[in-house]
């Protein structure tokens, strides 16, 4: 699997990153970092098709159904059990995840009794549960502990080579962990 | 078939054989289902006069829930409803121009000229916040517009009022205390064809509902256009907001509270189910309230808002503490 990113500009009302040539595969983790505000989230979404790309193309045969996307944030949800939430729009999904992640524990607790960490573990198990070709983490480990963020990286280091691997982190000492040779920053409307 | 469905049947049945053979006449269930009735004019009332008004109450009042479920999805708030857009406020301010204007169409009956400026209304209501929502594309700003043109709806009668006669303000005031009553079988069929494209609707969407728990971007992973899919939900909504307005009158609380019952007492939020027991449950509400205002129970006839608005808010206060109590 690939991404080809062709000449993209990003952003909202302004653009934030220009000129973006570069092509991510599958088989490596790709990590972006830099200052906050630079566009890291903005550049990611729009890969992921969240948001509309201001110019260039984006080019991969990656269905939307494909795409997991972990949002940095957690959003407002009315009360569903973590079995409802995993399950709503996702069918004849990989259940190995749910044991894997060890919340198998928790799927009739409401969402609103988990901790942010804990519903992180969820909402990437959501994601891995798709079978995704490219995977998206923006800061996956924000109220992760030692052990979590161990584990964290250990399974990109697993799927990696079943999909393409982006994460968005300001963790140095995670990311070095990850040893990976493609640490991307954002700096002054560019990658580099 | 869960238990609260079953529940939902039997009560339904029970009530539409008290609806049929009770009223100002009683009539003896086991004659009505054995369809052997002593006089004609006994059957006459039960079909011409019971049946299509209970089969229009239970109709208004599953319409209503299902789409009081559909906006509370929509808006992510429990305390949204079918009145939500101001649709009914169309409604109400279509049957003033009738009533209070003298806007009568030639040859036709007023009954049913006031229908169809009631339908008119809330129709032009409905294509005014499409047309704002494709301008604006936010709920927010919808949820806005919808209470303004209630407001500038308000602001109307408040004027037609000042310069009517007494006859047309009692006429506009009964119309707005919401009726069951002058029902017939075209408005029956012509209210179930609507509630079946309705229903239909719903259900195909129920996994978009789904998905809009978890938030826009997952329901945009998953492939949905939130914006065209949300124009075809208010497209509907409205239709069905605006059938149960014209023919029974703008009917309050039952697409707010019902919802939020079934959710609070079966603990789902999977938008099959939920659609499903608003529709079983919304009628039997509406059904139950017309059998209490039918004068069976005591001597009076009762108006159906009040009534509805008895039995809805204590629903509302429950939800509401209980939300409280859970720390939300």
């Amino acid at each position: 699997m690939e991404i080809k990113c062709k000449n993209i500009r990003i952003g909202y009302q302004k653009i934030l990153i220009q000129d973006i040539n570069f092509q991510f595969t599958s088989g490596n983790i790709y990590v972006i970092t830099g200052k906050n505000g630079e566009g890291k989230t903005c550049f990611v979404r729009t890969l992921a098709g969240l948001t509309p790309v201001l110019g260039g193309e984006i080019l991969h045969d990656i269905p939307l159904q494909k795409i997991g996307f972990l949002n940095h944030f957690k959003p407002s949800m009315p009360n569903i059990t973590v079995e409802e939430y995993l399950s709503y729009g996702i069918h004849s999904a990989n259940q190995n995840w749910i044991q894997k992640l060890n919340i198998d524990k928790w799927l009739q607790k409401s969402i609103h009794h988990l901790s942010d960490g804990e519903f992180k573990k969820v909402a990437l198990c959501r994601q891995l549960l798709k079978n995704p070709q490219l995977l998206i983490l923006d800061e996956p480990t924000n109220f992760l502990d030692r052990e979590n963020k161990r584990e964290l990286g250990l399974l990109l280091q697993e799927i990696k080579n079943d999909c393409v691997v982006i994460v968005v982190s300001h963790d140095e000492h995670f990311y070095n962990s990850l040893s990976t040779e493609y640490v991307l920053e954002v700096k002054d409307c560019n990658l580099v | 078939m869960t238990k609260i469905t079953i529940y939902g049947l039997v009560l339904l049945i029970l009530l539409l054989i008290l609806n049929v053979s009770l009223g100002a006449i009683t009539i003896e269930w086991v004659e009505v289902l054995k369809g052997n009735m002593d006089y004609d004019w006994q059957k006459w009332l039960v079909i011409h006069d019971r049946l299509p008004r209970s089969f229009l109450a239970f109709l208004c009042g599953a319409n209503l829930a299902l789409c009081g479920a559909m906006m509370q999805s929509i808006f992510n708030n429990p305390l949204a409803g079918p009145t939500t857009l101001g649709i009914n406020s169309g409604a109400s301010l279509g049957v003033a121009v009738s009533i209070f204007l003298g806007s009568y169409i030639p040859f036709m009956h007023p009954q049913i000229s006031i229908l169809f400026f009631s339908f008119v209304g809330a129709l032009l209501f409905l294509f005014i916040l499409l047309y704002f929502h494709k301008v604006f594309k936010s709920v927010t700003t919808l949820l806005i517009i919808g209470l303004l043109l209630g407001y500038v709806s308000f602001s109307f009668i408040e004027i037609f009022i000042k310069f009517a006669q007494s006859k047309n303000i009692q006429n506009f005031a009964f119309w707005g205390m919401g009726s069951f009553n002058n029902t017939n079988w075209l408005m029956v069929s012509v209210l179930v064809t609507v509630s079946m494209v309705g229903y239909v609707f719903a259900f195909k969407k129920a996994n978009l509902f789904n998905l809009l728990l978890l938030g826009k971007d997952e329901l945009q992973l998953m492939g949905y256009n939130i914006q065209k899919n949300r124009l075809y939900i208010f497209l509907i909504v409205g239709v069905l907001v605006a059938t149960v307005t014209a023919f029974a009158g703008p009917l309050a609380f039952v697409g707010v509270a019902v919802p939020n019952a079934i959710k609070m007492i079966s603990k789902q939020s999977n938008h099959q189910f939920i659609f499903k027991q608003s529709i079983i449950w919304g009628g039997i509400l509406c059904l139950f309230a017309d059998f209490l205002t039918r004068g069976v129970l005591w001597d009076i006839i009762l108006p159906i808002n009040a009534i509805l608005s008895l039995l809805s808010l204590p629903i509302i206060f429950i939800f509401l503490f209980q939300n409280k109590y859970h720390g939300n």
